[in-house]
């Protein structure tokens, strides 16, 4: 709980400083960054050692869609609060029911008219920072009659709405950040749905040409993990082999930095990153991996201890199972980008 | 800060592309098998003037840098094809031109003579029934009149890409080390843009394999372990590529770091490549396994390539010393 304050004071004085939304309008505390500088920026925080923004999701994730569906009074209302880490964004995404299959969601939303609004019942699962967040956004099935990602509504919602209930339970890496969050006759008004109801499927879809369709983890991150394991082999006198591992690993990041560059200039020639995404999803996620095996075989023994990188190795294993499991996005790979059939 | 091909470039490898796709046919290859050297193919080469890509427009080359070139090798690797356009158009010219052999160079130019080069020092010459062949003898570059010498031909994984040894004499050419270094780069480079379009050119066949082979009643490539197989191949593909083209940037432009990307290209490569011969020829099971099928042309081709110009673990040690790990 500790980090999480420093973490949102430190936030907090970013935006302060106009570094929090570098790549937003200005009016919503943003500097208008291109493509080109965001990267840079991303590249410079992870070198100077900033550390996971527990903003992300809201800035990353949700705040493309609000820009693109909201309307001026969300963004309004949201934008800026969400910017200066006043209001803490969670992505109630999965179900008990509903992971890799995001459409069988069943959490509903049922119209209420005389109040002009919606009362929500259900449950989601796995939601990162559930516990500390302020506000959740995700999907709710609002046309009864329909099936998968037909009449889906895409909702934004506070978390101090009475029927709105938080359990936190710890993740592998011993964060006690994960949270079921229940839905028990949860009213909230239309002010709180983004775009029109019943489409909530394809808003949630919909990748621009922002950081968000580009990559979720910018290259900056694990140039800086490089960097600190190459200090750690340097400290822990590696073997021949763990050095071959280190420059495999050099060749991964090295990669993943130049495929952004040139995804980068693509969007920035005008094309859309497609699928492409999914190359990059499983290349970043299994390299972040591999870097963290290293450190544990480097550590020797000393990696039975409790610290950064055993927390960071169990953290990246996380790494190929959310925003789409790598069996998901292989099997975009497969069929989008080769044309290979679906099953 | 833009990693990419300008539309003046695309129109460059197009034009490759197009050259190779009429006259680089799989039976070319198979002829190439059988001793015949692809004499029409080379002169529509010759033709477009590619043996002087990289030579200065005042002594009648083209003026590309590496970055045109490694496009047209990717094509050249595509298309599989047996001739030695990778050693002429980024070694023997332009240090024929370093060293101010116009006479040569002209002939080269014209496909009056044909030449070949190895600095890997492994003594062997790829394409040995060529005119002429540079090699490396100690520091320096010598030049080897490939007529008058008597060759060893070696029986070799890949027929089509000919291979022998020579005990001729040469002479030494007068040129700058870093002339040297550059030409060696240049043949790591495009020995790594061949294996790119290898495998490219491999995952594309299997990926219209498996989508015809049926059998349980549906195509192959409708089972989640072969299409992973294959996301796999260009998952490597994809990330190894940026390394390449901008490893052609950095030697063109003779960054400092030209040597670490060229190597980090060469080495990304070979794993991309060995991957995509491997999980290719699993994926069309047992007839991938038999030579009358194209696939083993290419499949061969990229094993040969990948043991030339230095091996991967040869420059992933070098890569190691220059990143100081």
């Amino acid at each position: 709980m500790d980090e999480f304050q420093q973490i949102i004071e430190f936030e907090q004085l970013m935006f302060k400083e106009g570094w929090a939304v570098v790549s937003w309008p200005k009016e919503y505390g943003g500097r208008e960054a291109t493509l080109w500088e965001w990267l840079i920026f991303e590249e410079e925080y992870f070198r100077a050692g900033g550390p996971h923004r527990v903003t992300q999701n809201g800035i990353f994730l949700l705040a493309p869609s609000l820009f693109a569906y909201g309307t001026k009074e969300q963004q309004d209302r949201i934008l800026p609060r969400m910017a200066a880490g006043l209001d803490i964004w969670a992505q109630g995404w999965s179900e008990p029911g509903a992971g890799s299959d995001l459409a069988g969601l069943t959490s509903r939303a049922e119209r209420d008219e005389q109040r002009g609004g919606w009362i929500l019942n259900g449950q989601k699962t796995w939601t990162t920072r559930g516990a500390l967040s302020t506000h959740i956004f995700g999907l709710f099935r609002s046309d009864p009659e329909s099936q998968r990602h037909k009449g889906l509504t895409y909702f934004l919602i506070p978390v101090d709405t009475p029927g709105v209930n938080v359990r936190s339970f710890a993740r592998l890496d011993g964060v006690e950040e994960f949270a079921d969050v229940f839905f028990e006759d949860a009213f909230v008004d239309d002010s709180c749905v983004l775009g029109q109801p019943g489409s909530g499927w394809s808003i949630a879809m919909a990748t621009t040409g922002t950081e968000r369709g580009l990559t979720l983890r910018s290259p900056g991150r694990f140039l800086a993990t490089w960097e600190r394991l190459a200090n750690l082999a340097q400290g822990r006198e590696a073997t021949a082999t763990q050095r071959g591992s280190l420059v495999d690993s050099w060749l991964d990041v090295r990669a993943y930095q130049l495929f952004t560059l040139a995804s980068v200039s693509k969007v920035v020639d005008g094309k859309e990153m497609g699928s492409e995404s999914s190359i990059n999803k499983v290349h970043w996620s299994e390299s972040d991996v591999r870097m963290h095996e290293l450190a544990m075989d480097l550590l020797g023994a000393d990696a039975v201890i409790d610290d950064e990188w055993s927390r960071g190795f169990q953290f990246s294993l996380a790494g190929p199972i959310y925003a789409g499991t790598n069996e998901i996005q292989r099997n975009i790979v497969a069929e989008r980008l080769l044309g290979l059939p679906k099953g | 800060m833009y990693l990419g091909f300008d539309s003046e470039q695309r129109e460059i490898i197009s034009a490759a592309h197009d050259l190779l796709e009429d006259c680089c046919t799989p039976n070319v290859i198979r002829d190439s098998w059988a001793g015949e050297f692809p004499t029409s193919l080379w002169q529509q080469f010759v033709q477009m003037g590619a043996p002087l890509a990289l030579v200065s427009e005042a002594h009648e080359g083209m003026g590309f840098s590496f970055v045109e070139t490694v496009g047209i090798l990717e094509e050249v690797g595509r298309f599989a094809v047996p001739a030695p356009i990778m050693e002429t158009i980024n070694v023997v010219a332009p240090i024929l031109e370093a060293a101010q052999e116009w006479e040569l160079l002209e002939a080269v130019g014209a496909g009056k003579i044909i030449a070949t080069a190895n600095f890997d020092r492994s003594g062997f010459i790829s394409y040995p029934k060529a005119d002429v062949a540079l090699v490396l003898q100690g520091a320096q570059v010598k030049l080897i009149e490939m007529k008058e010498s008597s060759t060893t031909f070696e029986r070799t994984i890949d027929g089509a890409r000919p291979v022998g040894r020579t005990d001729a004499p040469g002479r030494i050419l007068e040129l700058d080390d870093l002339v040297i270094q550059r030409a060696w780069m240049g043949g790591v480079l495009g020995t790594a843009a061949e294996l790119l379009g290898l495998a490219e050119q491999m995952l594309q066949m299997t990926v219209d394999y498996v989508k015809v082979r049926e059998q349980f009643g549906r195509p192959v490539g409708s089972f989640q372990a072969v299409k992973h197989r294959l996301a796999n191949v260009l998952i490597e593909i994809e990330t190894a590529r940026p390394l390449v083209y901008a490893a052609s940037w950095s030697l063109s432009e003779g960054e400092p770091e030209a040597e670490r990307d060229v190597v980090a290209a060469r080495v990304a490569i070979a794993r991309a490549a060995l991957n995509a011969a491997r999980s290719c020829l699993q994926s069309h099971g047992g007839i991938g396994y038999t030579t009358e099928y194209d696939l083993s042309l290419w499949m061969k081709r990229s094993w040969a390539l990948n043991a030339s110009w230095g091996s991967a673990s040869q420059h992933r040690e070098r890569l190691s010393v220059l990143l100081g790990v």
